[in-house]
């Protein structure tokens, strides 16, 4: 028992069972946890800790080039987001720990994980980026396209000895027309995953900001590949009077 | 070792007391609808589907107090249908006429799920949370002619926090419920959904 504790300490004193973004981001905080190690080691940790928010940037990682689209050169199109989400916002989930706090994924009372950066302009600018790339050109006279961020979370799975994120971006993708026109209307939700560093952890910013970014690159492509949106877009655009 | 019993028992009892895991999630009306000036005259048809990409098997997941997930959580009956069948149920009840030849509402269920998060400030830790549900659709309107007039994405929770112990299946059903009958008032109250429904 006694090891057990040593051991303990001198893993949070290394540093090994920190969330990589809380060593980053509240050393301050945890350097107050290992101050009153002394009497109650771990839960002087993890209670000196709480209120640190953990701070992530999810960019749009595109991946791979997407094919190009036949006729797409001619067209045009505007892509512009839309927050939709819940009073929650840019909080998308909590990293706590699992075995010393007693509690597990799902719990609110942890370090809030925080994406800084403007999410719903990430996601339309991803979905411009790849819409240029299959061969669309970014002007607002044709197709207007409003992505509404709807969700943006990471929730925190165990499988057997593996801790992992599991982050999902869901995005209701509109389709109008240069008159305002609504002529396409979609529910997109993706997931993306990425093992925790530890297991005492129920993630950490690290994981928590991959899982969201592979989400968002899988609905950035969702959306594009999706034959009706491109329906929808082609058929948006302003046609000469014949 | 009473404390070791208790950390050990108290769960384990609340996991065996209230593990019902399948159950269906009804919809109940909270008020009967006010009439709407101008529905009588309006034909409304309603299609409802299953719009989930993942996990749309399981609605939530039995907890064992500490995140672990004990067992998953399945609806006995049709959500898609339920649904269907309340929006022709308070949409009749505003004075539409249940039938084609006029709008054509489509709800796509995208979110239909419940989770327990545990209350760390518990003598016992794990013993006692709050279920939280999130019901979420997508709604569309087609007016007569197959144009698309309106979209709108809508979230309900149940409203307020309902606190259980770890485990019970009985609280995710009704925060369910609850959440399932905050989203239908929410698209009925929906001034613009309304103005939808009568220019169809």
């Amino acid at each position: 028992m006694r090891a057990i504790f040593l051991a303990l300490v001198a893993a949070v004193l290394a540093g090994c069972v920190q969330p990589a973004d809380l060593r980053a981001d509240g050393t301050a905080a945890v350097a107050g946890g290992v101050a009153v190690m002394g009497t109650n080691a771990v839960f002087g940790a993890v209670q000196a800790a709480r209120g640190i928010v953990t701070r992530i940037d999810v960019p749009y990682d595109p991946g791979p080039a997407p094919a190009a689209v036949a006729g797409a050169a001619a067209e045009a199109v505007s892509v512009t987001g839309q927050d939709r989400r819940g009073p929650e916002g840019a909080a998308v989930g909590i990293i706590l720990n699992q075995v010393l706090a007693g509690q597990g994924p799902g719990a609110k009372n942890g370090f809030p994980i925080v994406v800084t950066n403007d999410l719903p302009a990430t996601v339309a600018s991803g979905l411009g980026q790849t819409l240029t790339a299959q061969g669309y050109r970014l002007a607002p006279t044709g197709a207007q396209v409003v992505v509404q961020l709807v969700r943006a979370t990471v929730a925190f799975r165990l499988d057997h000895a593996l801790s992992y994120a599991d982050g999902r971006i869901a995005v209701v993708v509109k389709v109008l027309d240069g008159a305002g026109h609504l002529d396409f209307a979609h529910y997109y939700e993706t997931a993306g995953m990425s093992l925790n560093d530890s297991v005492l952890w129920s993630a950490d910013g690290r994981s928590a900001r991959e899982s969201l970014i592979a989400a968002l690159r899988s609905t950035v492509q969702a959306v594009a590949v999706d034959p009706q949106f491109q329906a929808a877009v082609r058929s948006a655009q302003p046609r000469a009077a014949t | 070792m009473r404390r070791a019993f208790i950390l050990i028992a108290l769960p384990a009892l609340a996991v065996l007391a209230g593990c019902a895991t399948d159950f269906a999630i009804p919809y109940t009306a909270a008020a009967p609808p006010p009439p709407v000036a101008g529905a009588a005259a309006r034909s409304v048809a309603v299609v409802a589907s299953d719009g989930r990409p993942l996990d749309r098997d399981r609605i939530g997941e039995l907890d064992g107090g500490h995140g672990e997930e004990v067992a998953p959580l399945h609806a006995t009956n049709d959500i898609a249908a339920t649904i269907a069948a309340a929006f022709e149920q308070e949409l009749t009840g505003q004075g539409y006429l249940d039938g084609p030849g006029g709008a054509r509402v489509s709800v796509e269920i995208v979110r239909f799920d419940s989770r327990f998060l545990p209350l760390p400030e518990t003598p016992v830790p794990g013993t006692l949370g709050v279920t939280e549900a999130h019901v979420a659709v997508l709604v569309k309107v087609r007016n007569q002619t197959g144009a698309l007039v309106f979209a709108r994405y809508y979230a309900a929770t149940p409203g307020g926090p309902l606190f259980s112990r770890p485990a019970s299946g009985a609280v995710a059903q009704q925060a369910l419920a609850a959440a399932l009958r905050n989203a239908v008032a929410l698209v009925i109250g929906d001034p613009q959904f309304q103005t939808a429904l009568l220019q169809g």
